[in-house]
């Protein structure tokens, strides 16, 4: 029952912000639902028996487990704290824009799209049914699609084209893919999981069932070759939507290649597993390579997105899966805190270019510091619980994998700091906002340096559990 | 009725070779409109009427597919071409004759590895799969090989009646609910295109997705960069 309220209860709310006029009002209707969707989420861990009073048929098409319940808290987190984000934001980027006469979208078709995406991501996370996911699954990128042109500029379409170009195609072999699964079950079990995973599955079809479905999953979750579009629509996007986007849609395509990989038979699941870490390393030597020449902040953050993506299916292929659960989680709240930083720097200095932004420590201090600490944090300093997990993947890769993973991972170190370096220390430009504005914009970085500060918290309790009592709980 | 089923495979992979080798936009529409109304009678056409008429759900699903593909996406599709005033001729990477060299020989090898590997399971229409392969090569190959935006969305188009061709022909059982989930899905899709295509020619006075390459790793030309970041900032 508490899935399907946690389903329907955006789309009721989508209508009231329909009938609404005014921005304050959508704003907050887009706030409740948010916190009826944490509230229910909650609900979910504590009294999961609650969720079991529906009929069988619902019960078939939607349903809760472990991953789904972690997938779906990534979910409601994360479009909880941009719901709170936009009570600041939208007012000011609306006073920012009319004094600018720039264009931008309307408020309440971004309110519409914003719980529409909710919804289908809380489907995807929900569903029982290989067919139904898809079907969530492409509704997600329908539902996104109109945000990315949020500043209407001939770019931003450009990257909402490419957008949903490629995510369909993709998204298309993933359908081709769930329809092999269904032969490869012979028929009989349909595309529902349960029953999948009770019958005994052809591992030919199988195979290529899980070949289509990683490009087409892969390609939304921005594996490495078909990220095309991440960078682009990432750094076109106001950044609620890059939060949403790289935080909780990537958990979710994620959950997507999860599910197959659970039911995969025997004989072909170390074919698929070397498959999934093989994309993984792949995905996480290019985004180095192109962290490491890149020119523009926004896109480096969705590369950095690409390259966590590629750690958690290598993690996940390695079967390290709670320590995979919990890069998703951090890797969520920390992609929260940067491209929240990420939007008021570029509010700040009109560009979203490396070179024009420096000094920011001595202009916009509170941004500087925040935007420093997480990419730091995001790279795996101490004591960020990515240190943690990522220590862990390299201690279960053994000397010649790990060997790599560690160089790969400085590079992108080295990359991103040295980018976030030149942003942050040295000569202090003259901003594009006046005074007045840069102290909203400073205002805005107080919820990113909230949610900054608990994962450094949270990381250093990992850490001192490590160090204490020599393993995490529920690994190893 | 595995004869008439035989015949629609056989016409829809007539209309794909005369997709990839059509040069106008308005015949590329009407082809893929003759594409989707076939797809709507494909399931009809693999019925057995022995067994009695068809239940309400293979009726939805028949008349809810030669609908919207054959009648509402088509007219979408030519709503948008007429709103954007660009050149009708189709200006492909690769030549007509090429794109037609290129398609058949893919179908070729499409049909001898379907009929050599011998994977098809029993009491489905042999052309199916292979078939179903073909239209998706030949939408793809639209796709990449056609400058024009619209001519990507004929592509996808046709690409999904592909995918749609194999759950049908290999009798794979998807379930009302996800059937039109997925026909609601690409309806949406191709709609939002239809706006994005709009937008594009408003701001660009062209639909060509080749010239959509503003955003790239390479540093642009200054002068386009700091006129966009005046829009925004």
């Amino acid at each position: 029952m508490i899935t399907l309220a946690l389903i329907f209860v955006p789309m009721i709310v989508a209508l009231l912000v329909w009938c609404s006029a005014k921005l304050k009002l959508q704003i907050a209707l887009v706030n409740i639902a948010a916190l009826l969707h944490v509230a229910g989420t909650f609900l979910l861990w504590i009294v999961p028996q609650w969720d079991d009073c529906v009929p069988q048929v619902v019960r078939e098409l939607v349903g809760q487990d472990m991953l789904s319940k972690t997938v779906l808290s990534v979910i409601s987190l994360l479009f909880w704290l941009s719901a709170m984000q936009t009570v600041r934001y939208f007012p000011m980027v609306r006073k920012h824009f009319s004094e600018n006469s720039g264009k931008f979208l309307a408020p309440r078709l971004v309110a519409l799209c914003l719980l529409g995406f909710l919804s289908s991501m809380t489907l995807v996370a929900s569903s029982r049914n290989f067919g139904l996911l898809w079907v969530a699954m492409e509704a997600t990128t329908l539902a996104s699609a109109p945000l990315i042109i949020f500043y209407r500029t001939g770019n931003s379409l450009e990257a909402m084209w490419k957008y949903v170009l490629i995510c369909s195609v993709g998204i298309g072999f993933a359908l081709f893919g769930t329809m092999l699964l269904a032969i490869a079950g012979g028929g009989h079990a349909g595309m529902d999981m349960q029953l999948l995973a009770g019958s005994e599955l052809h591992p030919l079809w199988f195979k290529a069932a899980f070949v289509f479905i990683l490009a087409g999953y892969g390609t939304k979750m921005g594996l490495a070759p078909f990220q095309a579009w991440m960078p682009d629509a990432y750094s076109e996007a106001p950044g609620v939507l890059s939060v949403l986007s790289s935080g909780a849609l990537l958990a979710c395509s994620f959950l997507g290649v999860a599910r197959v990989l659970a039911i995969a038979p025997e004989s072909v699941r170390t074919f698929c597993s070397t498959l999934l870490i093989t994309l993984g390393i792949i995905s996480l030597a290019l985004a180095a390579f192109f962290i490491l020449r890149q020119n523009d902040f926004k896109r480096m953050l969705a590369y950095s997105s690409m390259e966590h993506m590629g750690l958690t299916a290598i993690l996940w292929g390695m079967g390290l899966h709670e320590v995979a659960l919990v890069h998703i989680i951090v890797h969520a709240l920390l992609k929260v805190v940067l491209f929240m930083t990420a939007d008021n720097i570029q509010l700040a200095f009109g560009s979203q270019k490396i070179k024009a932004v420096s000094g920011l420590l001595g202009t916009s201090r509170r941004n500087g510091v925040v935007y420093l600490g997480a990419i730091l944090a995001l790279c795996g300093m101490p004591p960020s619980p990515l240190f943690v997990t990522e220590m862990l993947l390299v201690k279960a890769a053994g000397p010649m994998q790990g060997g790599v993973l560690l160089l790969l991972l400085f590079v992108v170190f080295a990359g991103m700091s040295y980018h976030a370096m030149n942003m942050v220390m040295g000569q202090r430009r003259e901003l594009a906002v006046p005074a007045g504005e840069l102290k909203q914009l400073e205002k805005l970085a107080d919820l990113p340096r909230c949610v900054l500060l608990f994962v450094l918290l949270a990381g250093a309790i990992l850490l001192g559990w490590l160090v204490c009592c020599g393993t995490v709980p529920g690994c190893f | 009725m595995t004869e008439t089923s035989e015949i629609i495979l056989a016409a829809l992979l007539l209309i794909d070779l005369a997709l990839v080798a059509s040069s106008r936009m308005l015949h590329c529409i009407h082809l893929a409109a003759v594409h989707g109304l076939l797809i709507g009678l494909f399931p009809l056409a693999m019925w057995d009427f022995q067994n009695g008429m068809p239940g309400a759900g293979v009726l939805l699903v028949a008349l809810a597919g030669g609908l919207i593909k054959g009648g509402l996406l088509p007219v979408l599709l030519r709503h948008a071409m007429n709103h954007a005033k660009v050149k009708r001729e189709l200006e492909p990477w690769i030549g007509y004759a090429g794109s037609l060299g290129v398609v058949l020989a893919l179908s070729a090898l499409v049909f001898y590895f379907w009929i050599r590997g011998g994977a098809a399971p029993a009491g489905v229409p042999v052309l199916a799969a292979p078939v179903a392969f073909t239209t998706m090569i030949s939408g793809l190959f639209i796709i990449v090989a056609r400058k024009k935006a619209l001519t990507q969305v004929v592509g996808f188009l046709i690409f999904e009646n592909g995918i749609t061709v194999f759950g049908l022909g290999m009798a794979v059982e998807c379930g009302l609910l996800v059937e039109m989930g997925i026909m609601l899905d690409v309806l949406v899709l191709v709609f939002v295109m239809g706006i994005a295509m709009f937008h594009i020619n408003r701001e660009f006075s062209h639909i060509d997705a080749d010239r959509l390459t503003h955003l790239n790793e390479i540093e642009e030309d200054e002068n386009y960069e700091s006129g966009e970041s005046e829009v925004k900032a």
